[in-house]
């Protein structure tokens, strides 16, 4: 792999702790929002994150409203927790009416077709609004160990996504 | 079964990024967005130091420290977790499940082959799954005993 490094441009104004305090979220939050429904399969969630070049998106209601939040971290732990693969599981139960169990051939994955976004997606969810400044964000990612706050209106449905990264290119000038 | 090293492979972003301990967080916050990534090697020279992260950042950020002048190396872990490129997926899942780490490098003796984030290994699986699909396909459609 080649080595690459850049180095920060001069001459830009490098945002400060108070500007930090005054900016807020409306200003650097996505606003085309991938949201999942909680009955949606797992297999679709690993494929809509992987197609949208996300790494988690809010889950909504049928009103719009935020019921929870996924992410690659649940996806990844998901995978693990079940033992979805040889590797780690001996048989693989299918969650099928008969409670058919199968013992497939050494290599193959079994996909559990009964496991939903629901299942796996975190039902603590932050929710903020578009009047929070960057600052309050970037404290409660923090608090909370969370990578991405969902942005909601007064009636609780999602108008936006601020994630860790749409605050760093904020401090980078970028945004 | 799939190795770490064919999920290097598989990566659209094939450069290693990476940033001295003594460059400021506006400068790791400008890497992580251009090239859309969570994480930085830190590089001393040619000598692996640490592994600053988005997380790492937004902390800092979130106690006051001001980007234009914190360092790299104030905030950075340097407990660096590495596997070996010859790691199974399954078994770097496991890992960073258990460590609950987002990313992880991959080292084989002495030189730093990549980083692996969560992103990384769920797009494996989807890949794989998409390659057994088309497999099964291909055994049906020209019969099993073809």
């Amino acid at each position: 792999m080649e080595k690459q490094t850049r180095q920060h441009g001069k001459g830009g104004h490098t945002p400060t702790p108070a500007d930090a305090m005054r900016v807020t979220v409306f200003q650097v939050m996505s606003r085309e929002v991938i949201c999942l429904r909680p009955e949606a399969s797992v297999e679709s969630l690993r494929a809509t994150l992987v197609e949208n070049g996300i790494s988690g998106a809010p889950v909504v209601d049928d009103a719009g409203k935020v019921v929870g939040i996924v992410s690659t971290t649940d996806v990844v732990r998901d995978q693990h927790e079940r033992g979805e693969t040889m590797e780690q599981s001996e048989q693989v139960r299918l969650h099928s009416k008969g409670g058919v169990t199968y013992s497939p051939g050494p290599g193959y994955r079994m996909i559990d077709p009964g496991a939903t976004v629901g299942d796996v997606m975190s039902r603590k969810v932050i929710t903020i609004r578009e009047n929070t400044s960057l600052a309050q964000a970037s404290e409660l990612m923090a608090r909370n160990h969370v990578h991405r706050l969902p942005v909601v209106s007064d009636g609780g449905k999602v108008v936006g996504l601020v994630s860790s990264l749409d605050i760093l290119g904020w401090v980078a000038g970028l945004s | 079964m799939r190795l770490i090293r064919d999920v290097l492979k598989g990566k659209t972003l094939t450069q290693l990024i990476t940033i001295e301990p003594t460059a400021t967080l506006a400068e790791a916050a400008r890497l992580m967005s251009v090239w859309n990534i969570g994480a930085l090697l830190v590089i001393d020279g040619a000598q692996l130091t640490g592994l600053v992260a988005e997380r790492d950042l937004v902390r800092a950020l979130a106690v006051g420290a001001p980007p234009a002048s914190v360092k790299v190396q104030d905030i950075m872990a340097r407990d660096v977790r590495a596997v070996p490129p010859d790691t199974t997926a399954d078994e770097c899942m496991v890992l960073m499940t258990q460590l609950r780490l987002r990313h992880v490098t991959v080292v084989d003796g002495d030189a730093v082959l990549g980083v692996v984030s969560l992103g990384d290994l769920v797009k494996d699986v989807v890949n794989e799954q998409a390659f057994v699909i088309e497999q099964l396909e291909l055994y049906i459609s020209r019969g099993a005993n073809a």
